[in-house]
């Protein structure tokens, strides 16, 4: 599970770019994109299933961060409102009557022959993004907020909106939803 | 407690560590209740190993954001120290950085011919503007309403605009902008909103002189007539508006107005040729 837990060194680095971003300096704030593009590309990817909008909308949420600098306030947790960015942005995207629907790639590369495949085959993994993919994109990115960014459940409702409860309802859901069509596939590995 | 309960307080408590001592109680009893904590786990742990297909952007991204500031002085050539004061920490507060760049731009040089630093200027002013914004300096109650989506309208087109391929993609886009920017004519005519209007203005004189007309010129002339055609009608159309404000708006907003007038006119007039020279 990736972790995005810093330590307080990092943390420490991390506050004085935004400062840095914050009184104009162009060079700090793209060290931070170089640290969060990929984490909010995943995230956005997940949530669109199509690389060229993940990409645009995690430009048009850099872009908007950078824009919206000073309304950020340490020591709030600067990940979590460049998610919040992001999900404003996919959420204007998502309504708007252009958008192109896309479903889920039927055809996901896979990384490698990594640990974690040995551990559960291709078949699984596919299984395991396809169910994750057919979420309702409400529940997927509350989902994938807790387990792969690991935000508290405070944070997941700021950056989506919410009430704490409901974060917590819809990450439950989610989980329940993944463990009913992935159970039986788990279990045959295990075997 | 039974399994089924347990099997909701497992979905419920998301750290592996913590549970309640009940369902410690119950799993250390119960195989299957463990098998399918074990499962939930393991499935949250190959999530983050789930492939996407790589990103390609954000080395270009970062190269482009890096040289806006450079491609805006040298767009506005003789201005440097302005934009750099723009660009850079101030003193002077968000209001001032805002006031240099706009300033910069249309007084020492309106004809500026890079396409890149009419993105940059873009993104600058809005920037600041949104500085401005939320340093709280008395505004109308008009300017106020429209900054956030104005801001955000002109970001996706800004963006839009840094990765269009062909100056027919890069026409529409600033037609685009320029429509934007003439929809809030409306509420910021009617509003104490003076210095908002101007820039408004100032900002719509450098997207259609020095961006429109310039990639205009660059269009194959089988595209002129099917492409600048709307184009031309609509920037008509912006500069009937914007005469007709003129009329019913207060004296102090009158004469940004009246500019715009004078830039929409000689827009449509200037595309009009553009077309007709070659037919």
């Amino acid at each position: 599970m990736a972790s995005f837990e810093k330590s307080d060194a990092l943390l420490e680095e991390e506050q004085s770019l935004i400062c840095r971003a914050q009184g104009g300096d162009r060079q700090a704030f793209a060290v931070l994109v170089e640290r969060h593009w990929d984490r909010l590309y995943r995230w956005l990817y997940h949530l669109t299933h199509d690389r060229h909008t993940a990409e645009d909308l995690t430009q048009e949420s850099l872009l908007k961060a950078f824009a919206n600098l000073a309304r950020f306030h340490m020591p709030n947790n600067f990940h979590a409102w460049l998610f919040r960015i992001a999900y404003n942005c996919f959420v204007n995207q998502w309504r708007s009557p252009t958008r192109a629907r896309q479903p889920f790639p039927e055809n996901l590369q896979a990384r490698g022959e990594g640990p974690v495949e040995q551990v559960l085959s291709r078949e699984a993994l596919q299984m395991l993004a396809r169910a994750v993919g057919r979420l309702p994109a409400d529940f997927r990115a509350a989902f994938l907020l807790r387990v792969e960014e690991q935000l508290s459940f405070q944070e997941i409702a700021e950056v989506l909106g919410i009430r704490e409860e409901t974060a917590r309802w819809r990450f439950f859901k989610a989980r329940q939803k993944l463990m009913n069509v992935l159970a039986p596939q788990l279990n045959r590995e295990e075997v | 407690m039974n399994c089924e309960v347990a099997k909701r307080r497992l979905l419920a408590i998301s750290k592996s560590n913590g549970l309640p001592a009940e369902l410690r109680a119950h799993l250390a009893y119960c195989g299957s209740c463990r098998a399918w904590r074990r499962r939930l786990l393991q499935l949250e742990r190959h999530v983050s190993s789930l492939p996407i297909p790589r990103s390609r952007r954000k080395s270009r991204f970062l190269r482009e954001f890096l040289r806006e500031p450079e491609q805006v002085r040298k767009a506005l050539d003789g201005t440097a120290a302005t934009v750099s004061e723009a660009a850079a920490p101030t003193q002077a507060g968000p209001t001032a950085r805002f006031r240099l760049v706009v300033s910069g731009t249309i007084q020492s040089r309106p004809m500026v011919g890079s396409l890149a630093g009419i993105a940059a200027l873009l993104l600058i002013a809005l920037s600041a503007y949104e500085l401005r914004n939320h340093f709280g300096e008395p505004q109308s109650s008009g300017s106020k309403s429209i900054s956030e989506p104005l801001l955000a309208e002109l970001v996706e087109r800004d963006m839009r605009l840094s990765s269009a391929g062909t100056p027919a993609e890069r026409v529409a886009i600033l037609a685009d902008i320029a429509d934007v920017l003439a929809r809030n004519l409306g509420p910021l005519a009617h509003a104490d909103a003076h210095e908002d209007l101007s820039t408004l203005a100032k900002l719509y004189e450098n997207v259609v002189r020095s961006g429109l007309l310039h990639q205009a010129r660059a269009l194959r002339e089988t595209e002129r007539l099917p492409v600048l055609g709307p184009i031309a009608d609509r920037l008509k159309e912006v500069a009937n508006t914007a005469e007709r404000l003129a009329r019913q708006s207060p004296a102090e907003q009158v004469q940004p107005l009246l500019d715009i007038v004078a830039v929409a006119r000689q827009g449509s007039s200037e595309l009009r040729a553009l077309w007709e020279e070659q037919s």
